[in-house]
């Protein structure tokens, strides 16, 4: 073994402290985009039954909603159903606020799958891509793409 | 006589809505568009709607499918001015669209929200349906119907499968089912007969604790949830 290498080798599961794209007091919430059920493979939302379905748990389709929990929504003074702006430091996105008990409350969700700027008749125009508005990073330890780690602020448009 | 009922257990139901399209695949329904969901026009016959409660922390969130609960007294039924939506032998309410004028009573009265009304014309478009006989005179009385716009519409239990099935002499509720349970991929569906003490869902009701939705208004509901 080579001499110092023992040292640099965690044998015990330890903390990292994760890091963000964007100061946390500008920026106080994180995006999450994450993939709800109808969203399989690109293209998927270019059936209009599929469309129609695509957020089970708010029962509407045809848009893209901004998850967020009440308690925060409260701090921030948004109304459910209002048209928001979510600004992350390099974009910005406007969609429909929705209020979620199942949010963790520093957390804003949207799903992705929505936002085509083509690519058939159903799924052109509607709704915005999460994916517009993350940094392109790493994740330190394991070195996969970073999804997870944009911090954005939430405001009325 | 047979009394078909469904049970849907809801501790296998994931909320995949797999019924959902396999009833508007089964049935012809249309398809609506966002301004027919923000007038709230759009059709279905199966719909999956998620009730939460609970803060942040706990949390829960019941995915309950509603197809039409074919009720034994069913209100819908009662308040039909023109016969158009009437109960079967088997229990089975289903809608006549030849007599119905399209006033939307049923629609005010069914406590489920199971019914919903064609507001527009539906394009003739050919359906690839390969289980099908490729002449349309011999698909018999349902089988991807034709409709016009102007009537209330409904989950009808795919009685011309059922009914396909009796005359073939196959087993109902093992070899013949709805096409929301055939598709369940959890199989939290079952249909059955709810009179025979041998049937599949009389086996699952004994088993369990069920509940009927909206038990207070007495509509002896036949479509039993097996709760969490």
């Amino acid at each position: 073994m080579k001499k110092g290498t023992e040292k640099d080798i965690d044998c015990l599961p330890n903390y990292k402290e994760p890091k963000f794209l964007g100061e946390k007091e500008k920026y106080p919430l994180i995006l999450l985009p994450y993939q709800p059920l109808m969203v399989l493979e690109n293209g998927s939302q270019n059936y209009p039954w599929a469309q129609e379905i695509f957020l089970p748990m708010a029962g509407v389709g045809w848009e893209t909603l901004v998850e967020i929990n009440s308690e925060t929504a409260k701090t921030l003074k948004l109304r459910d159903g209002q048209l928001v702006w979510v600004e992350s430091p390099f974009k910005k996105v406007k969609a429909k606020v929705k209020f979620s008990e199942g949010v963790h409350p520093g957390v804003v969700a949207i799903p992705s799958g929505q936002g085509h700027y083509s690519y058939g008749k159903w799924q052109k125009g509607i709704g915005v891509n999460p994916n517009e508005i993350i940094g392109v990073d790493y994740d330190t330890i394991s070195g996969q793409a970073a999804f997870f780690n944009t911090r954005v602020k939430v405001y009325r448009a | 006589m047979p009394r078909w009922g469904m049970v849907i257990d809801l501790d296998k139901c994931v909320g995949c809505q797999a019924c959902s399209t396999a009833c508007k695949a089964e049935n012809n329904v249309p398809y609506g568009s966002p301004d027919d969901q923000r007038m709230r026009r759009d059709i279905y016959w199966n719909k999956v709607i998620a009730a939460t409660s609970g803060k942040y922390p706990r949390v829960n969130t019941e995915l309950i499918p509603m197809p039409c609960m074919h009720c034994d007294h069913a209100p819908c039924v009662t308040v039909c001015p023109a016969k158009a939506t009437y109960r079967r032998e088997d229990g089975i309410i289903v809608q006549d669209f030849r007599k119905c004028i399209g006033c939307k009573y049923c629609i005010v009265a069914c406590p489920y929200g199971a019914r919903s009304f064609n507001s527009r014309e539906q394009k003739e478009e050919e359906y690839h349906r390969p289980d099908l006989p490729p002449d349309r005179n011999v698909w018999g009385q349902w089988a991807f119907p034709t409709r016009t716009h102007g009537v209330v519409e409904k989950c009808t239990f795919c009685f011309h499968r059922i009914d396909q099935g009796i005359k073939e002499g196959k087993k109902i509720g093992k070899e013949v089912v709805p096409a929301c349970v055939e598709d369940c991929p959890a199989e939290a569906r079952k249909f059955g007969d709810l009179d025979d003490i041998n049937s599949e869902v009389s086996r699952l009701l004994s088993s369990r604790g069920w509940i009927r939705l909206r038990e207070e208004l007495d509509t002896k509901c036949k479509v039993y949830y097996l709760p969490k």
